[in-house]
């Protein structure tokens, strides 16, 4: 076959990824040890290298960059049964896999098509598709063959059968909406449509083989099906209806045992789940504990088993609290940005955006909020491995802190150019919204800065109380600024097409450029893995000298903490585990009673 | 008197379509609705092209039944009410009506447990301070009570969940287990929120009882019995306290309003599945069914509680004439 | 928040009389048979003073950050300590003080103006009138007061003027009942049907005649409102609807950084909590060491 974008992908995904992941050790740091339970752990990085506690290398002083490359490993056999419990902050409200907003009971219960290594980010098969191919040099037919003898969860009507080609193929064509008609839904409730883009059909040529054909090519389209709002599920269930969680049932590693609103969902172990040995808890369970105080003290009485998105000082204190317990640490998915809009005047101008690009002391802010572990990014996240890597945006004007006071000299100069002297005449509100701290921390932060090098400029912050509020103006466009925070989809380009692309679903600023819609619109269509990396490297160049759409602070360090007492999580420890559903839960187990 | 009650009772049914239509309408009036968060995810992951959107808002609008005119929906909701019928939830479909019968119980025992604990610390300390009063007994008292209720109760409840943790390593309880289950279990979990709530309750109560007290004591059957040479405590708590505590008893009827809203940041705090925490994430989530239900549904409570005090306490207090 | 509605404490309105206790023999009274009283009226001109000197008291600008010192302890140069900004937590709370002011005082005078213009000519007027104003009052009343007021929040939308409005909204509701009790009971005296006689128009009886009588309760209301108005935006704060960052709140500072840091940083939530304490305090030892003296059938209780 023609060596293709993703043949030549899965290389260079895993020559190009680093890893920020880090662990402190157990007990002792000595805890810490060992490969994986995943054989297809690349060698090349340290999967196995022991770390010690407080984190192996890392970046600059500054705390910039990727930490380490070990993954911790919890030794110690694993103790089959025992049950898991994860903190959630609400019961879920949605169960149809593919018109859910977020985080659904599919995550357990179901499993995607295709996934993404937890550690390099490749696009890999998964435990219901074992391979899957390009068949043809255009890119127009697409050949997915599903692992045969999968069952279903023993749950009518299904009750056990084999998963097979047929229901592949059913799932592809919901989750663009194709039944949206006949069942009744919105097809705009489908959320997830977009990352099939260019999909026309897809149908079961045999039990196990599936055929998707494509009415133009779309080089996004297998990171689309890693989407971790993309699960499968066995195609009866369009029938069962998705109001009673109790009723459904997929191929995941376990099975929903208790859905009680408002307290707790708990999943039960799947005894014929097609991964042998698999999984290690007979119980899990997600405890609704609103109150981030209540995570606290129940993490720290034993009470939960993992606890994530810690901030710096709930660190130190659980550290010091559960010395036994695990850290970890690796640069997630989301982004925090300030979004100008282009219906502002002086934001229209390019240089009163670059001046303000050159100006933000990144490394202050992030710095200030988070300490260590986090990343630089400019266009696109340094986790793709077309995007520029965090040691190389540090090294460009306005990110580089070693540069700080002469890209703030040229800022000044820049914005004098423009014809806003010290930034007067330019006077903007930054949006943010109250629930998520971190776009207030970044607007708060942004504000003070702006003050110190523009005595001109007037800068206000609004926070909103919830996202409900928020969204409207934002959607709207009803704003000059945003502070704001985006999980970045699982692909490069249908990222950027979303965010900056003129018709692009989260262009909320109104940045119309039609250079830029151009070579987005290449990439997408270009399957050649050089041709597209090249265009993405003209994309982002010419983002921070011609176009700037929006200025990006940092992508976000993502923290978590799990018990001394479980093990075999190194999938944790990745860079895109906002993609990963929770499955990986299957695979983790108990290593002390 | 029956005549008075019958009134009183049709009195409530202008209230309560008073009521409706200000939820109805106020509900609606919050900026940001159901369909901007469905919207503003699908926007956001996705990569795409932004063009169906609007299409989107129409058809998800006409799904939710959001299309047609407030008075429309006011109207068809106040019909669904006679039948009981409280609509369903937006997002996951359930019956709004056994939603908030699942959560009742917990905010009721709460409720229950906060007055007890009231009572029992208010009415002692009302009675001193009463009693003693502008003494500096009164003053150690009443300044106690009111520092309990100087800060706010969501920073007294963090307190209780956080710092044990921090100090021993322990923590109360947010496993919840239901009344049935296992009911000492359950009754610690009870326990913490109702005393938050409690204390804070127990402040107006002690300053009511002392309030009613010094009048009572100025009544004429109290300086009667004075006057026949009874002692300070026989007066106190033979003839002062049981009238002064009629009024106090129906002040705790009138306290509904405020344990529910109460119920809201101690059932966050603690994770307990009541009402105030279905009520919050129904406004996260602009679930205007279950908004609007549970303050229907408590309207109603409250109006109904209010028509009983009235009523007891005509026949509590010979002294209440209806006209 | 502070579960006590003044309608429950006031049984009736004041008799006709001059206020002559705001004298200064008056006022020594008042420290000398209330002491607790006086020591809430001290903190209440403590307040007032911080909220007008802040400028001048203020070492640094509520919103300057010394992003060299985040989270530092109490100090020499940062009184109460620093924020996870860096921003000077006594500076904060001298500011704060302005917005507790601010939020005490205006939504005071907003739910006692409407509530006695409520109440006052719905007791004057009576009939069909009062009987539809008084099923609104029962309608308004039968909401639990944080529910009603999260409501308002999010429609008004998040400002200091918007929280202020809407703490204003059910008190000034629910508040006309007390001065519709107060306003019908002085409109069974004497002087009130004599003036009537005399031919006084409705205006300038109510104006002339009613007002002043019924002003105990009017106090009296206006200094339990104070706390209860504070409390209210703190517990707003804490659900996410009070008043927006990065103006220094004093409830907004305790329940969002200060509740966040509560075990890691301690001073940030004492700092606010105990100013936030003390005003509470302060403000309901005064309201009620003047419904003490301003409700005459309790006047005397103590034995003179």
């Amino acid at each position: 076959m023609h060596e293709n974008y993703w043949t030549r992908r899965r290389l260079s995904r895993r020559d190009t990824l680093r890893l920020a992941g880090i662990g402190t050790a157990g007990l002792t740091g000595a805890a810490l040890i060992g490969c994986g339970e995943d054989e297809d752990a690349p060698a090349t990085n340290g999967a196995g290298a022991t770390t010690a506690p407080g984190g192996g290398g890392k970046g600059g002083p500054d705390g910039a960059g990727p930490a380490g490359e070990g993954i911790p490993v919890v030794e110690g056999d694993p103790i089959p049964g025992g049950s898991f419990t994860s903190p959630a902050t609400s019961t879920y409200l949605q169960h149809d896999p593919h018109t859910a907003l977020g985080p659904n009971i599919w995550h357990l219960i179901g499993e995607k098509a295709l996934e993404q290594d937890q550690r390099t980010g490749e696009v890999v098969p998964s435990l219901l598709i074992e391979s899957f191919e390009v068949a043809d040099d255009q890119g127009l037919e697409l050949i997915f063959k599903v692992r045969p003898g999968i069952e279903t969860h023993d749950i009518p009507p299904f009750s056990g059968r084999v998963f097979d080609a047929e229901d592949v193929a059913f799932n592809m064509m919901r989750i663009i909406g194709a039944t949206a008609e006949e069942e009744g839904i919105p097809v705009a409730s489908f959320q997830r449509a977009s990352m099939l883009e260019g999909m026309e059909d897809a149908e079961a040529v045999d039990e196990t083989t599936v055929r998707m054909t494509m009415s133009r090519p779309n080089s996004s389209i297998f990171a689309g099906l890693t989407e971790n709002r993309v699960p499968m599920m066995p195609r009866e269930m369009v029938e069962v209806g998705f109001d009673d969680p109790m009723a459904m049932g997929g191929t995941g590693p376990f099975k929903m045992v208790e859905f009680e609103p408002g307290v707790r969902m708990a999943y039960g172990r799947f005894e014929n789940y097609h991964q042998e040995g698999n999984p290690q808890f007979d119980r899990y369970v997600q405890q609704v504990l609103p109150d981030r105080a209540a995570q606290v003290s129940a993490f720290i009485a034993g009470e939960i088993d993992s606890i994530g998105a810690l901030q710096a000082h709930e660190l130190t204190t659980l550290q010091a609290a559960r010395p036994d317990a695990n850290y970890f640490t690796w640069v997630d998915a989301n982004w925090m940005h300030f979004r100008p809009n282009m219906t502002y005047e002086p934001f229209a101008d390019f240089r009163v955006r670059k001046a303000m690009q050159l100006a933000i002391d990144y490394a202050g802010m992030a710095n200030g909020y988070w300490g260590e572990g986090w990343a630089y990014h400019a266009a696109l996240h340094p986790n793709y491995p077309e995007g520029w890597q965090s040691d190389r945006v540090r090294a460009l004007p306005g990110y580089n802190p070693d540069t700080k006071e002469q890209d703030r000299a040229e800022a000044v100069k820049m914005m004098d150019a423009a014809g806003f002297a010290n930034g007067s005449g330019i006077d903007f509100e930054t949006l943010f919204v109250e629930a998520i701290a971190d776009t207030e921390e970044n607007a708060i932060r942004l504000q003070s800065q702006m003050g110190e090098v523009f005595s001109g400029m007037v800068v206000n912050v609004r926070g909103y109380p919830d996202l409900a509020s928020y969204s409207k103006p934002q959607s709207e466009g009803n704003f000059r600024g945003v502070s704001y925070i985006i999980t970045a989809t699982p692909d490069a380009v249908l990222e950027a097409i979303s965010q900056f692309h003129s018709q692009g679903s989260r262009n909320y600023g109104s940045f119309n450029e039609p250079g830029l819609d151009d070579i987005l619109d290449r990439a997408q269509a270009e399957l050649d893995i050089d041709a597209r990396t090249e265009l993405l490297d003209e994309f982002q160049q010419r983002f921070m000298d011609e176009w700037l759409p929006l200025i990006v602070f940092y992508a976000r360090p993502y923290r978590s903490m799990l018990q001394g007492r479980i093990g075999g999580f190194d999938q944790t420890a990745g860079t895109w585990l906002g993609y990963s559903t929770g499955n990986e839960i299957g695979q983790w187990y108990q290593v002390v009673e | 008197m029956t005549h008075y009650i019958v009134r009183r009772a049709l009195g409530l049914v202008p209230t309560f379509l008073i009521l409706l239509l200000l939820v109805v309408v106020l509900v609606r009036l919050i900026p940001g609705d159901i369909v901007d968060i469905l919207l503003q995810e699908q926007g956001g992951g996705g990569s795409g092209r932004s063009a169906e959107l609007a299409l989107g808002r129409e058809q998800i609008e006409a799904r939710l039944g959001l299309d047609r005119p407030v008075f429309v929906q006011y109207v068809e909701y106040a019909a669904g009410l006679l039948q009981g019928d409280l609509g369903r939830s937006l997002w996951d479909d359930r019956p709004v009506r056994e939603m908030i019968l699942n959560r009742v119980p917990v905010t009721a025992e709460v409720a229950l447990v906060a007055i007890v604990v009231s009572l029992l610390t208010a009415i002692p300390v009302g009675l001193i301070s009463a009693v003693r009063q502008d003494t500096p007994i009164d003053y150690f008292l009443r300044s106690a009570l009111i520092l309990g209720i100087s800060l706010p109760n969501f920073a007294i409840a963090t307190a209780i969940v956080i710092f044990p943790a921090i100090w021993w390593g322990w923590s109360v309880s947010f496993t919840y287990v239901s009344l049935t289950e296992d009911p000492i279990k359950h009754l610690t979990l009870i326990i913490p929120p109702a005393a938050v709530l409690g204390v804070q309750l127990s402040a107006s109560v002690a300053r009511m009882t002392r309030t009613m007290m010094l009048e009572v004591m100025q009544e004429d059957y109290v300086r009667t019995a004075r006057s026949k040479g009874l002692t300070g405590s026989q007066v106190v708590l033979g003839h002062a306290l049981k009238n002064a505590l009629i009024p106090v008893v129906t002040l705790l009827g009138l306290q509904v309003t405020f344990l529910i809203g109460g119920s809201v940041i101690t059932e966050t705090v603690f994770a307990l599945p009541g009402l105030g925490r279905l009520l919050l994430e129904a406004i996260a989530n602009r679930d205007y069914p279950v908004i609007q239900g549970i303050v229907v549904s408590v309207g109603l409570l409250v109006m109904i509680t209010n028509l009983l005090i009235d009523i007891s306490y005509g026949y509590l207090d010979p002294r209440i004439r209806y006209s | 928040m502070t579960t006590q509605s003044t309608a429950e404490v006031l049984q009736g309105p004041a008799e006709t009389r001059s206020l002559g206790w705001r004298s200064l023999h008056g006022t020594r009274r008042f420290v000398r048979r209330k002491p607790l009283g006086a020591f809430g009226g001290l903190i209440l001109l403590l307040l007032v003073s911080a909220a007008l000197l802040a400028d001048v008291l203020a070492p640094y600008g509520a919103a300057q950050q010394d992003t060299g010192a985040p989270l530092s302890a109490p100090s020499a140069s940062h009184l109460a300590g620093t924020d996870q900004y860096g921003r000077d937590i006594f500076s904060r709370l001298l500011y704060g003080a302005r917005i507790s002011l601010y939020v005490g005082i205006g939504a005071t005078v907003l739910s006692i103006v409407p509530a006695t213009v409520i109440g006052v000519a719905s007791a004057y007027f009576q009939g069909r009138f009062d009987y539809i104003v008084q099923r609104v009052v029962d309608a308004v009343q039968a909401v639990p007061g944080l529910i009603l007021l999260i409501a308002i929040v999010v429609v008004l939308g998040p400002s200091v003027v918007m929280v202020v409005a809407s703490l204003s909204v059910r008190s000034a509701v629910v508040n006309s009942r007390v001065m519709r009790g107060a306003t019908i009971q002085i409109m069974g005296r004497d002087f009130i049907q004599a003036a009537r006689s005399l031919g006084a128009r409705d205006l300038r009886l109510m104006l002339r005649h009613v007002l002043p009588n019924i002003a105990a309760p009017i106090i009296i209301v206006a200094s339990l409102g104070f706390g209860q108005f504070i409390l209210a935006e703190a517990s707003l704060s804490f659900l996410g609807y009070g008043v927006p960052p990065p103006e220094p709140s004093w409830g907004g500072m305790l329940a969002s950084d200060g509740r966040n840091y509560m075990y890691a940083a301690p001073h940030m939530f004492v700092g606010p909590a105990l100013v936030l304490s003390l005003v509470v305090f302060g403000v309901n030892m005064f309201g009620d060491a003047m419904r003490d003296v301003l409700d005459p059938r309790l006047r005397g209780a103590s034995g003179n």
